[in-house]
């Protein structure tokens, strides 16, 4: 291979650091500004890119009180059962679907896409919820979002992707249909479930709506928490009414950010080499 | 593989949208659409409740009786006591409230809220909205069962709620044989509240079904950097030329005069006063009513204000930034002034220590004619109670009377300090200073003051000159703060096309200031404007005046 021009390697590398300073100094921006102190915040417009006295205080601000360690159980709780339910729930269905001569197979998918294309509204969603008496309790914020039909939809693909063959061999074997699920066709499919899985964590760690909606306020998860960090009277700009605008000091928001955005970000990197080939498999396996 | 196609899928959606539709053309073309029930016109006024002010503590610097508010340079050294008796009976009651703060901690955890409990006698299950969920909480608590209502809801004013009235009417108690006249006399603090705010709260259907936030007279205010105006020149008296010439001057390099923060129009609230332009609405001495787009000075203000952008004097992101965005520029110099509640004195003064020094603008005269301020809605919202047994609005009154315990009293110093030596302790001057768990059990995650609260004085711990400051601008801006005569009355077109119609109009006065339209674009969205409900609205506001004077 012809060795590549002094020149052209120079291109490339400065091209490559200029994509890694774009994508890094807005973190270190937020991280930096988030161990700032609000007065070196102020000075600097709003952001800081290497803090002169780092201090935590923004941490102990938000984490003094056991309101957010308390959350962030919550949101915890409600990542690891929601996705371990959304996750059988899903493959079940999707496996049902996925084979052929299920009876009533095709108005159930009807009826699900349905669901796809119509979604409830707000309002629905919550009459449905107070009818099945889940007001202020954390199955609100699972039981309603359990199957994602987008995901329902990209598991049903690869399943039908996985060779007729196998399924023939292992009803030949005597295996019924769970035992065919469970030993043939989950093995196979690792790359998918690992993606579909990622979908419905990041989905339930970032859930925060419908929290301020079906629960109260010592129930909440993180994000709804944190939000309201970040918004405190930022948008009261009806100042007609008297009042002034408060705000959180940005370095709490930027705390904020840090604290909703590192724990998934932790989880990313043992997922990633799934990602891509999972998804795109499923998507367009007839 | 089962086979689905596009045109079955689109089929059946057709066909159910067309079922799920019928209950709601129904709906909408039902009779009862409710404006004639909430509407003041043509029913019997209930009497306002009878002002009776409480003996509250001797402000340092007197109220006026145009508006000015009580003064207090320092904490008051004796506390007097404004509830004779515990209000509760040692139920539970559950209240509902917007939010400006965090969540509160557990009240199982929480120190402030158990002590709140006790002093009021009962339980409480409350219910904390964020503010910008506040609109879809509502939602889904209007759609709900009557019977799961909170028993005390706090209906904040910042939004304008789908059938507000509608729903109070329906599901809120009726308190006016309990408040109006001098039947609210059983309620002392309650009683302490002026007409001011009972009025900008306003009746539905000619009665009293709510307890309103009082606030003070100065709406949106101008806060500049005294330094900096001072320095290019501002003068007590000014006019618009010289508030143009100093914005020229105090603006150079990185650094400008103006800042503004999305969706204030570049600060317009502030130079529509100035102008004299109606405040939202004006009424004649025959009862009709202008909308202020469809004055000249409204106009001119407008002008005015795309010509201090054509100077340079804005910030060039004045259509962008946030508030905190807005007020970090505030306080480290590079805007000269912003545009914000009277209230953010609160915490504006204290945040700006060693930084800036903050003044409070007085309004530039126009042509010879003196300029006003904006006039507040006098109601920050307000408190209505479920439908209940007579004992039971009693004594959810009790609670709320409790709750409006004004400055100066013991009652007072719990709900917004907590308890001594565990929630404050206090300063050299006597003042209540926070303490570590004071900064997060407090009445800003647990909001209290959404429910019922004491008329607002002015009072700035450690900070005296503030308050005079304060006090002595208001002295000067009160007599000429330009209210809305609209506030406190129905109208069905304003409820379901006010922010539909009020957008209209801002986005091309944000356009004509920024130079994106020329000026004569104002006089087609005002027509528009007009036609697509804007005079009826001046009807409907007309027929409510005739009615409530």
């Amino acid at each position: 291979m012809e060795k590549p021009k002094p020149l052209t390697q120079a291109a490339k590398v400065l091209a490559l650091l200029t994509v890694v300073l774009l994508v890094c100094v807005p973190f270190l921006v937020i991280v930096s500004t988030s161990l700032a102190s609000q007065r070196e915040v102020v000075a600097g417009g709003g952001w800081v890119l290497w803090p002169t006295e780092p201090t935590l205080q923004a941490y102990r601000d938000i984490l003094d009180g056991g309101i957010v360690t308390h959350a962030l159980g919550v949101s915890a709780g409600v990542t690891l059962v929601g996705t371990l339910l959304s996750l059988a729930c899903t493959v079940t269905l999707a496996y049902a679907l996925a084979r052929p001569g299920v009876f009533g197979g095709r108005p159930a998918l009807l009826l699900i896409l349905f669901t796809f294309l119509f979604p409830p509204g707000m309002i629905p969603n919550f009459l449905l919820v107070k009818e099945l008496g889940l007001l202020d309790s954390y199955a609100s914020l699972i039981l309603p979002v359990l199957i994602n039909v987008f995901n329902l939809v990209v598991l049903r693909g690869f399943f039908q992707g996985i060779p007729e063959e196998l399924y023939e061999a292992a009803r030949l074997d005597g295996a019924g249909d769970l035992r065919v699920l469970w030993t043939v066709v989950l093995p196979l499919s690792k790359a998918a479930l690992a993606v579909v899985g990622l979908f419905y964590a990041v989905a339930y760690w970032n859930s925060w709506f419908y929290a301020s909606l079906y629960l109260e306020s010592d129930h909440w998860p993180l994000q709804q928490v944190l939000r309201t960090y970040v918004i405190s009277g930022v948008s009261m700009t009806d100042t007609t009414l008297g009042d002034g605008a408060v705000n959180a000091p940005q370095t709490i928001q930027m705390a904020v950010l840090v604290i909703a955005t590192v724990p998934i970000l932790l989880v990313y990197p043992f997922l990633q080499k799934y990602f891509t080939k999972g998804v795109l498999t499923g998507a367009i396996k007839s | 593989m089962s086979h689905v196609s596009r045109r079955t899928v689109l089929r059946s959606a057709a066909m159910a949208g067309a079922a799920l539709s019928v209950p709601g053309l129904l709906t909408a073309c039902s009779t009862d659409s409710g404006g004639e029930g909430v509407s003041n016109t043509g029913k019997e006024l209930a009497p306002w409740p009878t002002y009776k002010p409480a003996a509250a503590a001797k402000p340092d610097l007197a109220a006026t009786a145009e508006g000015v508010q009580p003064g207090y340079t320092a904490y008051p050294a004796s506390l007097t006591s404004s509830v004779a008796r515990t209000p509760g009976d040692g139920s539970t009651i559950k209240v509902m409230s917007v939010s400006f703060g965090t969540p509160p901690k557990a009240e199982s955890q929480n120190q402030y809220w158990k002590a709140v409990e006790k002093a009021l006698g009962v339980r409480i299950e409350y219910t904390v909205v964020p503010q910008t969920d506040y609109q879809k909480k509502m939602a889904t608590v209007m759609a709900g069962d009557p019977d799961s209502l909170p028993d005390i809801i706090n209906m904040f004013a910042g939004y304008t709620l789908p059938r507000e009235a509608q729903f109070v009417q329906k599901l809120g108690e009726d308190l006016t044989v309990h408040l109006s006249g001098d039947a609210i006399a059983d309620y002392p603090n309650l009683a302490n509240l002026p007409t001011h705010a009972w009025h900008d709260m306003g009746r539905i259907g000619g009665r009293i079904y709510g307890i309103p936030l009082e606030r003070p007279v100065p709406g949106s205010t101008l806060y500049l950097n005294r330094t900096m105006f001072d320095g290019a020149g501002m003068k007590e008296g000014w006019t618009s030329e010289d508030f143009a010439a100093v914005a020229k001057k105090a603006t150079s390099g990185k650094r400008y005069a103006l800042g503004a923060a999305t969706g204030s129009m570049f600060g317009n609230a502030v130079h529509n006063a100035a102008h004299n332009a109606p405040n939202g609405w004006s009424v004649d001495s025959r009862g009709t009513f202008r909308a202020a787009c469809t004055d000249d000075r409204w106009k001119a203000a407008v002008a005015f204000q795309a010509q201090l952008r054509k100077n340079g004097s804005y910030h060039p992101d004045a259509t962008s930034l946030s508030t905190p965005d807005l007020q970090t520029l505030f306080l480290n110099g590079t805007v000269g002034s912003l545009q914000n509640g009277f209230g953010a004195y609160t915490t504006l003064f204290s945040d700006a220590e060693g930084l800036i020094t903050p003044a409070l603008a007085l309004p530039y005269s126009v042509d010879g004619t003196p300029g006003g301020v904006v006039g507040a809605r006098r109601s920050f919202g307000y408190t209505i109670l479920k439908k209940a047994k007579k004992e039971r609005v009693q004594l959810l009154l009790r609670v709320l009377d409790y709750l409006a315990a004004p400055f100066g009293t013991k009652e007072y110093e719990l709900l917004h300090y907590g308890v001594e030596g565990v929630h404050f302790t206090r300063g050299k001057d006597g003042s209540p200073q926070a303490t570590k768990l004071g900064e997060v059990e407090n009445i800003t995650n647990l909001p209290f003051r959404y429910l019922a609260e004491g008329p607002q004085v002015l009072f700035v711990p450690g900070m005296p000159d503030v308050v005079r400051s304060l006090h002595a601008w208001q002295r000067k801006v009160v007599p000429v703060a330009i209210r809305n005569p609209a506030f406190g009355l129905q109208s069905p077109t304003n409820t379901a096309q006010g922010a539909t119609l009020d957008a209209l109009l801002n986005d091309t006065v944000t356009a004509v200031v920024a130079g994106r339209s020329p000026l004569s674009e104002l006089d087609s969205v005002v027509k528009n404007w007009r036609s697509r409900g804007g005079d009826k609205m001046a009807e409907e506001y007309a027929a409510e005046y005739a009615q409530n004077v």
